[in-house]
């Protein structure tokens, strides 16, 4: 079980957090192809080494965060930090 | 008085004055206080204790501790707990277990009829005979044939599971000398420290050697270590304690299994740690031969502990055998006993075998191999086979095998650490580690003491410095030298013949043969043999066979056990009892229901109780006497369509959204339109998801300017509020919205039917209520019976409904004046089931019949709902794409089910001619409609709006039912009743 920096309440444990899944791009604007929006709609990035991961502390304050987990190692680091 | 035939008139750490009786197989024994189960059983001379998992071939006890194979006891009484390993398990006064793989008795296994058929079963046998017309059908049988323990049905009285967080700086796995010194410097560097450890006493497997640690025997040197420990309150020492899963995070999970407190039968840590050092020591290893797992064979560190910690001896005539030079010093410990020792065994070469001989005055057979043991329910001789080939046989009830020691990686490994291979050990040791941790002592290698304590040393203290403790100066304590750790790989003795029964797991009934075979059957990688012979799974987890395994795999390709690899090793390290999980979280605390303040009212009117989704109870139906539940429902429904009834729709969910931007919010949102909602008014709407399916659907009232009450479905409130939130804190960032969760916040009573208007006259209402004031789909704050509420005019009925919203602490008043007033109108209480039947009779859809995540409001007939003129909706362009390729889809239709009278059950799908054949859609609701007098249903069904009035064929299992097609409402089509 992981422990993840909620920006607000500071370490916690997963269990009150909800991964939502990876970052998208942002929304596409309305006047993008078809095969543009369906890409942006089914494609997530699913790479082996950090992913960049909106989570969701629903047992805590609420707020949305980014952070970069390895998806090897479960290594966790801010958006800002190098993925190296 | 105790009868202990094998116990020795001294020695050993058992309190010889506190008899305990105990129970096994129906049986009453005796053994003393501090005994184990499986010591217990020995000193009685109980050694056929157990049937193997597949053949049932007669087994007894081969370990001492977590590392036992064989002997699996289910617990009874007040101590129920499956598949726990009689070396683990405590005597205590009346204690009562039974052996888990046989029936009646292990010495009379009705199963063991499996051993004439051996040759029948081997390596995937029920995977290639099962096969049609499929598993299931025979797997339950076969499951009990197998089977491990049935989940205990005892309840234990007076005491209960418990769990408990534990965070610190470092938590030591193991209380052997290396755990132990490891504590010892992390809790004087001011570190908060946890120890945990899985005997009853600390000392680890030094407690039954010779060696000495600063002078002193290794118990008196752990218990002044303990002594120390103890006295410092920021450590936490557990013994009788089990690490059992190492987790993300440095998460360990542990069992403890007798706790101080009485009253905690067993406590769950879930421990945190910043750093873990894990010193889980070695756990020896079997050595492969024909019939090695008879009873009387046994590990050879396992003899020494029984001698040591309890004073018997299994057996009146020991032979060893052995690849290494650990085994010799169980030799010195029986020579000094004046025990019997037929002899030792040893597969190195006399110039191989250093000073560990030194003293002994036993037949050595240096560089020969044990053949096969000899036996029917009990060990009576071995055949040793000498360099030259020649075999002699000697007789003896004991056979003591050392196979090499392994390093305890299980925990490690379960880190996600990697493993390399050591040639001196011929085995895996930790290489490198992917969590804040470190191995010492034997875990790491280490098999002589002193290196052990001395890498300990260097180890611990450059973790505790590098997460910021001053460890202080520490001397290492002097050591007594054993004779150097030596071994010669034997992966099995040679000679073998097919149909040899040489287990490589003893656990999982895995032969040398079916290693063989399932290599010769192209499966030969180590995850390949593992799976197909099921070698190294299990509860056992491969703690004595795995690498047994891996090296006959190597011999048989001919590689180096580096190039096979290991396979992952799984937790639970040893079998763990799910209230030590769980603790108190069980029953009805593991979900708890949600209730409205209306629940005990119902209860009390002998509703029965569904749950409505998300954990809501909620009645669904109030049962009347003389009728059956249908007779209840029909009654209910003509209340609500000829006179008036009322339902608590408190659990639908509901959200107040404000601020600057909530308008724009709410238009994001739904498909419709909604900006030219007035203040007062609501108005019904459908989210989709980016997927451009159905998310939710609700009615979303105006309150003001950018100020909104949203309702959402009851089970969906959640789905709805992660959606919003997500909107609103990803990608709407710069918007200024307030989304509050107020479900709780306000209780309703619906009044729906004809006669509506006329109770909530009689109940006195502040406002005028008449359908020009207060149309259809209005929201009106007024005074209800004294009560300040919100009506709002929204209907799920289809008939005229006023939806009276209070505050939770006025629920129950208000219900109870509104069955009052209601009573000469004919007011009765309608549950979920009637709710039902009046929406489909209406065509309303409801989302987990109709909505499943895979239809879209064209699907449903709502091509109205899906704005002209906004399309940046959430979910529009999906749709819009998705319907552009003009494929078919399925649609909602009524369907007129020819059954005769029975209901057609809901998700029974509809096929072309009722044949077994692919679907063309499904029935999602079928009720009695007491307007129509007859079942109606909904359904979705492929391109199903151009076939109305067409038959079609459901199938319901082997019965065909004919429907015919209608258009999806039933009643009021035009919706003048609920506008009236």
């Amino acid at each position: 079980m992981l422990t993840l920096p909620c920006p607000f309440c500071g370490q916690r444990d997963e269990t009150e957090f909800l991964n939502t899944g990876p970052t998208k791009p942002a929304r596409p604007s309305s006047d993008v192809t078809d095969s543009e929006w369906i890409n942006w709609l089914t494609v997530p990035v699913n790479p082996v080494g950090y992913v960049e991961e909106k989570w969701w502390h629903v047992k805590g304050c609420g707020k949305y965060f980014t952070i970069k987990r390895h998806t090897v190692t479960h290594q966790i680091k801010m958006p800002d930090e190098d993925s190296a | 008085m105790t009868h202990n035939p094998f116990r020795q008139k001294t020695g050993g750490r058992i309190d010889r004055n506190s008899c305990v009786e105990f129970e096994f197989n129906g049986k009453r024994y005796s053994g003393y206080k501090g005994d184990t189960l499986a010591s217990a059983l020995l000193a009685n001379g109980v050694f056929l204790n157990a049937r193997s998992f597949k053949y049932h071939r007669p087994r007894g006890i081969m370990g001492a501790s977590v590392e036992e194979p064989s002997c699996l006891v289910e617990l009874l009484g007040a101590d129920a707990g499956g598949n726990h390993a009689a070396t683990t398990v405590q005597l205590r006064q009346g204690l009562k277990a039974k052996s888990v793989n046989c029936w009646p008795s292990p010495n009379f296994d009705l199963m063991s009829i499996n051993q004439l058929f051996t040759r029948l079963l081997p390596a995937g046998f029920y995977y290639k005979t099962f096969m049609w017309p499929n598993w299931h059908l025979f797997e339950p049988s076969i499951r009990r044939a197998a089977g491990l323990a049935a989940a205990p049905g005892d309840q234990i009285p007076y005491q209960h599971f418990e769990t408990r967080y534990w965070h610190g700086d470092v938590l030591v796995v193991g209380a052997g000398s290396s755990g132990l010194l490891a504590a010892l410097i992390a809790s004087r560097s001011g570190a908060r420290v946890m120890i945990v450890d899985d005997h009853p006493h600390p000392g680890g497997c030094l407690r039954s050697s010779q060696s000495k640690i600063d002078g002193r025997p290794v118990i008196e040197w752990a218990e002044a270590v303990c002594a120390e420990l103890d006295a410092n309150p920021e450590v936490t020492r557990l013994q009788d304690a089990t690490a059992w899963g190492y987790r993300e995070d440095n998460l360990l999970m542990v069992t403890e299994r007798s706790p101080a407190e009485t009253h905690v039968f067993q406590r769950g840590w879930k421990a945190r740690a910043g750093r873990v050092i894990l010193a889980t020591g070695a756990i020896e290893r079997n050595l492969v031969f024909a019939n090695n797992d008879l009873p009387g064979v046994m590990l050879a560190s396992a003899v020494q502990i029984y001698y040591h910690e309890f004073g018997v001896i299994p057996g009146r005539q020991a032979m060893i055998f052995t690849n290494n030079s650990s085994a010799y010093s169980l030799a010195h410990d029986l020579q000094a006993a004046g025990k019997m020792i037929a002899g030792i065994i040893d597969s190195r070469s006399f110039e191989e075998i250093g000073a560990e001989k030194d003293g002994l005055e036993i037949p050595l057979y240096a560089a020969n191999q044990l053949k096969a043991a000899h036996g029917g329910k009990h060990l009576r001789a071995v055949s040793i086979r000498a360099a030259d080939g020649s075999i002699k046989r000697v007789d003896c009830d004991l056979l003591a095998v050392s196979g090499g020691w392994n390093p305890a990686v299980h925990l490690f490994s379960q880190a996600r650490g990697t493993l390399a291979y050591d040639d001196a050990l011929a085995s895996f040791v930790p290489d490198k580690a992917m969590q804040r941790l470190a191995c010492v002592g034997a875990a790491a290698g280490k098999m002589n003491l002193a290196l052990a304590m001395a890498n300990t040393l260097s180890t611990v203290t450059t973790c505790l410095s590098e997460d910021n403790f001053k460890p202080p100066a520490f001397s290492l304590p002097s050591c007594t030298t054993s004779p150097d750790y030596h071994l010669q790989p034997l992966w099995h003795v040679d000679g073998m013949k097919p149909g040899d029964k040489a287990f490589v797991d003893i656990q999982n009934d895995v032969t040398l043969d079916d290693i063989g075979l399932a290599m010769r059957e192209g499966f030969d990688t180590v995850e390949h043999v593992k799976r197909y012979t099921t070698a190294g799974m299990g509860i056992d987890q491969g703690k004595i066979g795995n690498i047994n395994v891996i090296g006959n795999i190597a011999m048989a390709c001919n590689k180096r056990p580096d190039e096979i690899g290991t396979t992952t090793f799984r937790s639970p390290f040893t079998p763990v009892d799910f209230g030590s999980i769980a603790g108190q979280r069980n029953g009805a605390t593991v979900l708890p229901f949600r209730h409205t303040p209306i629940t005990q009212w119902n209860k009390d009117q002998g509703a029965v109780m569904y749950e409505a989704g998300a954990r809501w109870q909620r009645p669904g139906y109030f049962p009347i006497v003389g009728g059956n539940m249908q007779d209840a429902i029909n009654a209910e429904a003509e209340a609500v369509r000829y006179a008036v009834g009322v339902y608590d729709g408190s659990p639908l969910g509901k959200f107040d959204i404000s601020g600057r931007d909530a308008a724009a919010f709410i238009d994001l949102l739904y498909t419709n339109d909604f900006a030219d909602l007035e203040i007062g008014m609501g108005r019904y709407g459908i989210m989709l998801s980016d997927d451009g399916m159905i998310l939710d659907d609700g009615v979303t009232f105006k309150l003001a300017e950018n100020h909104y009450l949203m309702s959402t479905s009851t089970g969906f409130a959640d789905v709805v509020f992660r959606h919003m939130e997500y909107l609103l804190q990803i990608e709407c960032e710069s918007w200024q919205v307030w989304i509050t969760p107020v479900t709780s916040q306000w209780c309703n009573a619906t009044i729906c039917g004809p006669k509506a208007r006329d109770v909530l006259e009689a109940l006195g209402v502040s406002i005028d209520i008449g359908n020009d004031a207060f149309p259809f789909m209005a929201m009106r704050e007024a005074i209800v019976a004294g009560t300040p509420a919100r009506i709002c005019r929204v209907s799920f009925t289809g008939e005229v409904s006023f939806e009276i919203n209070v505050w939770p602490r006025h629920a129950e008043a208000m219900w109870r004046r509104i069955m009052e007033i209601g009573a000469p109108f004919g007011i009765v209480p309608v549950g979920s089931e009637t709710s039902h039947v009046l929406r489909v009779e209406k065509g309303f859809l409801s989302l987990g019949h109709e909505v499943d995540e895979t239809a879209d409001p064209y699907d449903l007939g709502m091509d109205w709902i899906m704005s002209r003129t906004k399309t940046h909706a959430i979910g529009r362009r999906s749709v819009d794409i998705r319907r552009s390729s003009g494929k078919p889809r399925r649609e909602l239709v009524g369907l007129i089910p020819k059954t005769g009278g029975e209901l057609v059950p809901e998700g029974a799908p509809v096929t072309p001619n009722g044949d077994r054949a692919a679907s063309e859609g499904f029935v999602s609701a079928c009720v009695w409609s007491v307007v129509n007098k007859q079942i109606i249903a909904l359904g979705l069904l492929t391109n199903g709006r151009a076939r109305i009035g067409e038959t079609i064929s459901i199938r319901d299992r082997e019965r065909v039912i004919e429907a015919v097609v209608t258009k999806p409402c039933f009643y009021d089509p035009k919706g003048k009743r609920l506008r009236g």
